[in-house]
């Protein structure tokens, strides 16, 4: 079992899958079969067949498409776009790009970009600014969400976690935009349910919110809010019930 | 007939437990993510566990935590050979059956064909120690 071998493809190439130390491929390259290695890097356009495992650092940087599955252990870098025909498991994990998937696990997710999962998304921290869409469950310790002024949304089945916040970035930036340019649109969350014991939304529309600590902000269309310790709504929102359990 | 299944916010009721704790436990792997049932009612989607399992589960968590760590537990958890269970997955849920609940089985079509000795049989086979 030897993880002696470097791979390198600058330009155009082919290789077979198998076990290396470094990875590296500059330009367009395909690998065929499974994968295990200390670190993967890519720039150009690549894909692969079969899984990807990777002791170390993978980072992608251009166009990336694999069928089968990720595992990158320390970190995972994407500013490009990746196209994973599997789940994605990650240390640490950096999107500024796209990232498509089946599910994701990690330590740390950090977005700004667009990530569209078919599945779930867990990790201990989440940190998503853009947009994209995850089908199942967001679920994390910490989920931080930083909506922006663009149109986009973001879709989620369902967020689950102990804290969970939503914001909205400019407040300064939607006065000047109202001021000068009409109305431009908020990117918002849209999901079917969110529990946490802390739960701070704007801009959500959300059937059911469930919490111990529960505040509805601004921009809101909330269903129903269950709380069980305290729950707080500003003006600016739209809660059709709210219940203490 | 039905498993007794318990809802997620009565399980949490119960125990005194908090969202984001029972999140946690599922991310660690200590209550598996097959265990969560979704069932659509007047309220929507809600969550259920079958109730006897969850909770003995969720008691191991409790009385454990002070004496060995989460993590700890997760990997006991993920080592131990649990009591085998058949589970099936059908549209509407989940179904698990252990050993001892299996009467008999049979495939029915333009014949009758009994499998229970055949099904009993996969219960066999991997060293059942705790």
């Amino acid at each position: 079992m030897s993880m002696e071998n470097d791979l390198k493809i600058a330009g155009s190439g082919s290789v077979s899958g198998g076990e290396y130390r470094h990875i590296a491929i500059s330009g367009s390259g395909r690998i065929h079969g499974d994968v295990l290695c200390e670190s993967f890097r890519v720039s150009g356009s690549a894909s692969g067949k079969g899984s990807i495992t990777c002791r170390g650092e993978m980072k992608c940087a251009g166009a990336f498409r694999i069928d089968g599955d990720v595992t990158a252990e320390e970190e995972l870098k994407i500013s490009g776009s990746c196209t994973v025909d599997g789940d994605i498991r990650g240390g640490e994990i950096a999107i500024a790009g796209a990232l498509r998937g089946k599910s994701l696990h990690g330590k740390r997710l950090r977005l700004a970009g667009g990530l569209t999962l078919e599945g779930d998304a867990e990790a201990e921290e989440a940190h998503l600014s853009g947009g994209g869409r995850i089908g199942g469950l967001l679920n994390a310790e910490t989920v931080r969400i930083r909506l922006g002024s663009g149109n986009g949304r973001l879709t989620v089945g369902s967020v689950g976690g102990t804290d969970i916040l939503v914001e909205s970035e400019g407040a300064v930036v939607g006065l000047f935009s109202r001021l000068f340019g009409g109305r431009r649109g908020r990117e918002r969350l849209v999901t079917t349910l969110i529990e946490g014991d802390t739960v701070e939304l704007c801009y959500t529309e959300c059937d059911v919110v469930r919490g111990s600590r529960v505040v509805i902000g601004e921009g809101c269309r909330i269903g129903r809010v269950e709380y069980s310790e305290s729950y707080d709504c500003r003006d600016d929102a739209s809660v059709r019930e709210a219940v203490k359990v | 007939m039905e498993d007794h299944l318990i809802s997620k916010k009565d399980l949490l009721l119960r125990y005194g437990i908090s969202y984001g704790a029972l999140y946690r436990w599922k991310r660690m792997g200590l209550i598996p993510e097959d265990w969560f049932i979704k069932k659509a009612t007047v309220t929507g989607q809600e969550t259920f566990f079958d109730e006897k399992t969850v909770c003995e589960r969720i008691e191991r968590i409790l009385n454990r935590k002070d004496t060995s760590s989460l993590e700890e537990l997760a990997k006991t958890l993920s080592g131990v050979k649990t009591e085998p269970t058949l589970v099936v997955t059908t549209p509407y849920g989940v179904r698990r059956f252990r050993r001892e609940e299996l009467l008999s089985a049979r495939i029915e079509g333009e014949e009758s064909r009994d499998v229970t000795a055949e099904l009993l049989s996969l219960f066999e086979g991997k060293d059942n120690t705790l």
